[in-house]
């Protein structure tokens, strides 16, 4: 085979070759055990917010077709499930290290410059979060005192958009694990050596 | 200062970052450059949640993963070969056939030439295919069938161009068979060189094939009698389709177990649904940003004295897609090249359910399309064969698509004829 490898992104999705195990630092230990501990939540949230469209969606289609009546609030609930969908999925899809990219010129650098280029778009990736965050704790402060329109059950819209300062935070948290434990491993070639010698590869 | 950012971000993009930063930092920094609130951004994003046909989003990839993690191919390419293999060109048909219905339910992405090129290319062999045909067949089927209700790149369209994704479901289905009558045409001239061998048909051997795939069969019949018959919304037969095909592969099939295998499919699934999502808010912000900035205004002005007309435009357009759709994927093309495509397509008259097909089409060359195309890594990845080899094979393939694409760019009636029957 002479073409290079592709870059696996997050189009490969169901039946992807398995991916080479990912080594990371002793030292970082107690933050990867955070991140996972973090996918199992977010994995069980997105399943209750899938089901909870499911079942909504259903529910508005019967009885529309043979109550000939509805939930006022339950396009609307459905909606914003699919807004929380997305920024869970976004933190989940930052973990699998599969977000939509431009990996074209990446995929034709040799090892050491594509590992590096990694390392810096991941940091990037880290400081946008951050910088993102930090924008939106002052607007959603502001929308939080002005009270805003009720979706359902008493939760207002901006209460629904806390998940954005959180969305950012994961993100931005596991860009920055992911970037320092990379470059580290970039660094001490040694360590790295160790670590696949650890896990078998 | 302004170039040096920009440069920056370009490499940057270049260099693999996600889209969703690229596309936040620009509006952020542009918003923040012309004196305006940054968090105009986030308000944005939340439009997600004001618009009814987001929901088929997360829905339909939901659907399209469990059957692409259950056994749905093999029951498929099974059926398939059952009741055309005995076809000239049979298998080859099968391979097709199989590839354009599993990429509309998956999505386009290395996930057909993945899941089924493991399963199909020994059969093109074993029939006496040539490796080089069935190369090519496979690495383009991989985006073949973008153009059928409910592939995911029809619905990204419409959410983004504002335009209803029903009228597109039903827009794409001419030029969607147009493309696979001629790649069936191919198959069936190149299937009758060699010395391919047939499968006889054996009608007991059809109808248990046509058994075991007996509650997969009626999934395409809910979405477009659901949609068409009137009774469902897109983003209902979204929700029909996931329920359908969850309560058949968890409880019926049993190929997955609710406990172990249905939150890996939600967690995959998911992944993709927020890589989409975030996306898709990050370019509506940036979509006001070049509003605000007239940035369609000024570049409809810069082209207008080269691009005179109609045709010319489509003409253009067909080749910047081409080249767009081999260095992005599919939805990311959608997202990011859209917002500057479609004030433009306005200014020249273009209907925008046409563009939408016809931008899908060019999406779906050029996904296979040397030298960057995607299918084309997946493909070498997944058959570990030289690219170049993948490129020569390409070749018939992807000629016959464009010859379609031509088709359908000048001739909008082809796409806009079943539209005026169906919904006068």
């Amino acid at each position: 085979m002479t073409g290079p490898l592709p870059v696996l992104t997050a189009t490969d999705g169901p039946g992807s070759p398995a991916e080479e195990p990912r080594l990371e630092l002793p030292l970082l230990e107690p933050f990867f055990r955070l991140d996972r501990a973090l996918l199992g939540v977010e994995v069980l949230v997105l399943g209750l917010l899938l089901a909870g469209m499911i079942l909504l969606g259903l529910s508005q289609v019967i009885l529309r077709e043979f109550f000939q009546s509805g939930l006022a609030w339950a396009d609307g609930l459905i909606r914003h499930l699919v807004l929380l969908s997305g920024l869970f999925g976004a933190m989940t899809a930052t973990h699998a290290r599969r977000h939509l990219a431009m990996d074209a010129l990446v995929r034709i650098l040799p090892g050491k410059a594509r590992r590096l280029a990694e390392v810096v778009v991941q940091l990037l990736a880290a400081g946008t979060c951050f910088w993102l965050l930090a924008l939106v704790i002052p607007y959603l402060r502001e929308e939080l005192a002005h009270g805003g329109e009720v979706v359902a059950f008493g939760i207002t819209q901006p209460q629904v958009q806390l998940a954005f300062p959180v969305a950012f935070a994961i993100m931005g948290f596991r860009f920055a694990l992911m970037g320092l434990n990379d470059g580290l491993l970039l660094c001490f070639p040694r360590a790295e050596a160790a670590l696949r010698r650890g896990s078998g590869n | 200062m302004t170039w040096i950012i920009g440069g920056g971000l370009t490499l940057a993009t270049l260099l693999g970052a996600p889209l969703f930063v690229i596309l936040a930092l620009v509006t952020v920094l542009g918003f923040m450059a012309d004196g305006q609130d940054p968090a105009i951004l986030f308000t944005e994003i939340f439009k997600i949640a004001e618009q009814p046909m987001f929901v088929a989003i997360p829905l339909f990839t939901f659907a399209g993963y469990l059957m692409a993690e259950s056994k749905t191919s093999v029951r498929l390419i099974d059926l398939t070969r059952a009741l055309v293999g005995w076809m000239p060109g049979g298998v080859a048909i099968v391979a097709l056939l199989s590839c354009a219905f599993f990429t509309v339910f998956t999505g386009v992405s290395g996930v057909t030439v993945i899941a089924l090129g493991g399963l199909l290319m020994p059969a093109l062999l074993q029939e006496g295919y040539s490796q080089k045909f069935a190369l090519g067949l496979l690495t383009t089927g991989g985006s073949r069938g973008l153009l059928f209700p409910p592939s995911l790149p029809i619905i990204i369209y419409g959410v983004m161009a504002q335009v209803d994704i029903s009228k597109l479901f039903i827009a794409g289905v001419v030029p969607g068979v147009l493309d696979l009558l001629a790649a069936l045409v191919l198959c069936f001239i190149l299937g009758r060189k060699g010395p391919v061998e047939r499968v006889p048909f054996r009608l007991e051997e059809a109808w248990r094939a046509l058994k075991a795939a007996a509650w997969e069969i009626p999934v395409p019949f809910i979405i477009f009698g659901g949609i068409y018959g009137g009774f469902l919304t897109a983003a209902e037969a979204a929700v029909t389709m996931a329920l359908y095909v969850f309560v058949v592969e968890v409880f019926i099939y049993r190929d997955l177990h609710w406990r172990k295998d249905v939150p890996r499919v939600v967690r995959e699934s998911m992944v993709l649904v927020g890589g989409i999502l975030i996306i898709i808010g990050a370019a509506l912000g940036l979509t006001n940003l070049l509003v605000d900035r007239e940035v369609p205004d000024h570049l409809f002005k810069a082209i207008e004295p080269f691009i005179t007309n109609k045709l010319t435009f489509l003409l253009v357009l067909n080749v910047f897609l081409l080249v767009v759709a081999a260095l992005l994927d599919v939805f990311s093309a959608i997202l990011v090249v859209l917002p500057l495509i479609l004030p433009l397509a306005a200014n020249y008259d273009i209907d925008p359910v046409h563009l939408g097909i016809v931008f899908l089409m060019n999406l779906e060359i050029g996904y296979s399309l040397p030298p960057m195309g995607l299918n084309l890594f997946v493909a070498s990845f997944r058959f570990s064969q030289p690219i170049l080899a993948l490129y020569k094979a390409t070749v018939p393939f992807l000629i016959v698509t464009l010859l379609v694409l031509g088709l359908v760019t000048y001739v909008p009636g082809i796409s806009l004829w079943l539209l005026g029957v169906l919904q006068p």
